[in-house]
């Protein structure tokens, strides 16, 4: 699947930064992400990795360096990207006030989705939420909450979805199903770029990078970290690489 | 004071006054809007553009016209015809004609659609008109406390009441309601904090912030306008105490009541524009029908009001103003005590 | 501009409107109440003021001269003095705001048809009640004020109905505050609940987010207008002797100025309680004191006429008092006109430009 390459890449970083003030955020940092990849994004909090989904969603501009997400330069065109991105944001941000099909009915409008009525309706199917269209969401669990979130974020059929950890405050199952989705977008070709802080999460990804105080210190598939740290589970990998630069 | 109140008071001046806009708007806007108030409000009438026809024109009527003219108050504009000057008037050129017809006889017209200064402008024409009679009874007329009849002086201690029931009760409206909108309100709920030590921490800060308002545009009054401040400073403040008792009660009963800031708001509004309507700073209490009279007794912008006024112009004591100290007194407790009690409920 | 985004915008901020009741309650209800309140509540007319008698000569003229004043609707009689001290203890009180004090040879000079004079104390503090009782006491002296060769005439307004011009000047001032606290929260609410990065992650333009956003409330503006205007016509019987539509032109782009800036506001502030505190200081005080609603503007100085001219609120009272009252629509409210559609342009401007569809301002 790796080797599919004659494309252009999903998404080009380039000496990537971000600085708020005096605080650098996001260090020079380069990677591509190819189509059609599940692309994971670890780090302990507030290693840069929601800053960097941000700047490439178009909604934060960069201090320097380049991004090209969709062969769009994220600088120069934020509001192009946002046409062919779906996002979610870490935290939930729906309306509290309006129903589920309001919501989505929002959303779809917004992103001039065709047959929106159709499209809805799928959307509540696949978020598992039929027959509840009419409750406010502000009234519905956390698990429902992200469920609604993906479903508006991928409704508009994005070809690259940004997850910023989509998973925090979820079941088990609902985690599940959430993957189960989330690979399904990717066979379809729909570009994954998705952050987490669990380690099962990460093995189901196709190429990993995890993130340390703004910088990407390591990056590839996720037998290939195991291997190259000489440890067993990524959980392992994760704290002997963050906890490295704690003892530095 | 205990230490949670203490770090409860220092969490709530700092979340206000972190933002240097806010600093801004609570603090420095009141002197700006104190100062441009100042000379706005005044219910002199000057400069009064009035045609004059004269279709007569004998010495009489020019003699009359001269009159006007060298009070000082009106500015003629000599039309051809009445089809003229009433046409300036439509177009708002001017706000008053003076008319003479063949025959000599005199119409002194008023623009009645300008409010107050029309009745104004009409009382000037009449003592202008009637100052060459030689009447058998002239009045002497002896304003105290104001001798010149400055409106200014009228106006601008009255403009402290409105101001600081704007800034606090908005402050205080929201209060509870932000906390609850964000979230941060559960937190504070599972805390030990006792009720009375929140609503304390709460709404003190908005107090200190409603005081400093009051001695700064207290301050604009005295040394920008010289407004005399004939009573006691403490007993200003005394009365500036009762009355954010008021504002902040009324507010935080707001709070308790509303579910979302935009409900705080819109009800804050509606307590701040009859309230300051109804406090007798523009439209006379003694004038509004009996109803209306009645309501404005739960008005405490009205006892601020006449605190205001009398302190700074006439130089009243307790002796004469305990009854408007004490109206404060019971409708801030009342305010303060529901607002508590609705509290309790909803938390 | 996408036709359909804008509807999307504006169908999800009606609803928002709708599912809070309260708010939508009051946006509606406000004006009616204020307007019913102080329609019949206020009056700038000065009169029943409270006269106190200080009778030095008390003799049938004196007591003539008494019931002249307290039968004539400027004052009532409201005590007898009996000295200096008396005197000033009553107006002191504020029991009464005005003495009128006859001198001992009051009576033989009257009779011997010499000149008289007589004194009137009134309590300066407030101004306008003061000079209005000073020429309200000179007119009854004098009585015979208004000979057959003059008359006073009030234009617009012949029985001098203080309603008449209280009731347009008010509409203006209500709605002047309540559009621009309508749409003083919408966009800061978007940033605090943190809907807002959702949204701008979106393709959405700014020009269909501020347009979406001003529709809804714009329409409950409009009905505001309404029942204000039919409440003036059949409740407060004050004439329209304008045109309708040139006050529907006038006060849709009023109403569109003030949602203006409410909305300008919201862009700016970014925090509801920053916002709606702006809100408020920014419309009711100017509207309230600077707009002319109450005091003159032309006998303010240079500096603050120049910031009346500032204020929307100034135009739309003098617009609605023309168009009512007068009934004209000439040159002058062109001119009135053309500031609030420019006004308008210029903060419609500053919030595109200080409208950031992305995280940086924050």
């Amino acid at each position: 699947m790796l080797e599919n390459k004659q494309e252009q890449p999903a998404v080009i970083i380039e000496h990537l930064t971000k600085k708020f003030g005096d605080f650098t955020a996001v260090d020079d940092i380069s990677f591509t992400v190819n189509k059609g990849e599940i692309f994971g994004f670890l780090g302990a909090n507030g290693a840069g990795k929601s800053t960097t989904i941000r700047m490439l969603c178009g909604i934060l501009k960069p201090t320097s360096g380049r991004g090209i997400v969709g062969g769009v330069d994220i600088s120069k065109t934020p509001e192009k990207v946002k046409a062919f991105i779906g996002y979610m944001s870490q935290k939930f941000s729906l309306y509290d006030d309006l129903t589920i099909e309001e919501n989505l009915n929002f959303f779809a409008g917004i992103y001039g989705v065709r047959n929106r009525k159709e499209a809805v309706k799928k959307a509540i199917k696949s978020a598992d939420l039929t027959g509840k269209e009419k409750k406010i969401t502000g009234s519905l669990p956390v698990g429902w909450k992200q469920r609604l979130s993906l479903a508006s974020a991928v409704m508009h059929g994005p070809s690259i979805l940004f997850l910023d950890e989509p998973t925090s405050g979820v079941d088990p199952i609902t985690r599940r199903k959430f993957w189960e989705t989330i690979r399904k977008l990717a066979e379809d070709g729909t570009t994954v770029f998705v952050t987490t802080h669990y380690m099962m999460e990460a093995e189901y990804c196709d190429r990993l990078s995890i993130m340390r105080a703004g910088k990407v210190i390591a990056i590839g598939s996720p037998n290939k970290l195991k291997q190259n740290n000489k440890k067993d589970s990524l959980e392992d990998v994760f704290v002997s690489l963050v906890q490295k630069g704690v003892d530095q | 004071m205990t230490n949670r109140l203490k770090f409860m008071l220092k969490k709530e001046l700092l979340q206000t006054l972190r933002d240097p806009r806010m600093r801004i708007v609570i603090l420095i806007m009141p002197v700006f809007q104190t100062l441009i108030f100042g000379y706005a409000v005044t219910t002199d009438v000057k400069k009064v553009d009035t045609a004059v026809v004269d279709l007569a024109n004998t010495t009489e009527t020019r003699t009359i016209t001269d009159q006007f003219i060298s009070s000082g108050i009106f500015i003629p504009a000599y039309k051809a015809s009445y089809d003229e000057a009433w046409y300036s008037m439509d177009q708002g050129e001017i706000q008053a004609m003076i008319l003479f017809n063949r025959q000599g006889q005199m119409q002194f017209v008023t623009d009645g659609s300008r409010g107050l200064s029309a009745g104004v402008t009409a009382g000037y024409a009449a003592a202008i008109l009637t100052r060459n009679q030689h009447p058998p009874i002239t009045v002497e007329a002896r304003a105290w406390y104001n001798p010149l009849l400055e409106s200014r002086n009228f106006y601008v201690p009255g403009v402290i009441a409105m101001m600081v029931m704007v800034v606090t009760l908005i402050l205080s409206s929201m209060a509870v309601v932000r906390e609850v909108e964000i979230g941060t309100m559960e937190q504070i709920m599972v805390t030990p904090m006792k009720r009375w030590e929140f609503i304390v921490g709460k709404l003190l800060p908005f107090g200190a912030i409603g005081m400093v308002n009051v001695l700064v545009v207290t301050a604009v009054a005295v040394f920008w306008f010289n407004i005399p401040l004939q009573g006691s400073l403490p007993l200003l403040m005394l009365g500036s105490v009762l009355y954010l008792m008021n504002t902040l009660g009324a507010g935080l009963l707001i709070s308790t009541v509303s579910r979302t800031q935009q409900q705080a708001m819109l009800s804050a509004f509606f307590v701040i524009f009859p309230a300051s309507l109804l406090s007798g700073f523009a439209f006379p209490i003694a004038n509004m029908p009996k109803v209306i009279r009645f309501f404005t007794i739960f008005n405490p912008m009205r006892y601020m009001m006449t605190i205001l006024r009398d302190i700074f112009l006439k130089g009243n004591g307790l002796d004469i103003l305990w009854p408007n100290y004490l109206a404060m007194l019971l409708l801030g407790t009342a305010l303060l005590t529901t607002a508590t009690l609705r509290f309790k409920k909803t938390g | 501009m996408n036709r359909q985004r804008i509807k999307a915008i504006a169908k999800k901020e009606i609803t928002h409107v709708i599912r809070d009741p309260r708010s939508l309650g009051m946006g509606l209800a406000i004006p009616v109440l204020l307007l019913v309140l102080f329609g019949y509540g206020l009056s700038l007319n000065v009169d029943n003021v409270p006269l106190a008698v200080w009778d030095q000569s008390n003799t049938v003229t004196s007591r003539d001269l008494i019931r002249d004043f307290t039968n004539s609707e400027a004052f009532q009689a409201a005590g007898v003095c009996h000295s200096q001290r008396d005197t000033e203890e009553i107006i002191q009180s504020g029991q009464a705001i005005a003495v009128l004090v006859i001198p001992p040879d009051f009576a033989e000079k009257t009779a011997r048809q010499e000149p008289a004079t007589v004194q009137l104390l009134v309590d300066g503090s407030d101004s306008n009640t003061a000079r209005l009782s000073i020429m309200y006491a000179d007119g009854i002296t004098k009585n015979a004020a208004q000979t057959a060769a003059m008359s006073i005439i009030t234009a617009y307004n012949p029985a001098m109905d203080t309603t008449w011009s209280i009731i347009p000047g008010l509409i203006a001032i209500i709605l002047n505050v309540i559009a621009a606290m309508l749409t003083s929260l919408c966009v800061a609410r978007e940033w605090e609940n943190g809907t807002m990065e959702q949204l701008i992650s979106t393709p959405m333009r700014k020009g269909e987010f501020l347009i979406g956003k001003l529709v809804p409330y714009y329409i409950i503006g409009v009905i505001d207008l309404i029942i204000a205007v039919l409440m003036a016509l059949f409740l407060f019987g004050v004439p329209l002797n304008g045109s309708l539509p040139a006050l529907a032109g006038v006060s849709g782009m009023f109403i569109f100025t003030t949602l203006s800036v409410g909305i300008l506001i919201s862009t700016a502030a970014q925090s509801q309680l920053l916002a709606s505190q702006l809100a408020l200081v920014i419309t009711f005080l100017p509207g309230f004191i600077l707009s002319g609603f109450v005091y003159d503007i032309k006998a303010m100085p240079a500096v603050v006429i120049a910031i009346t001219k500032l204020i929307p609120a100034t135009y739309f009272v003098s617009l609605l008092r023309t168009i009512f009252l007068k009934g004209t629509w000439g040159m002058a409210p062109t001119k009135e006109l053309l500031f609030l559609t420019l006004f308008a342009a210029v903060i419609l401007a500053m919030t595109m430009k200080k409208l950031k569809l992305n995280l940086d301002g924050r």
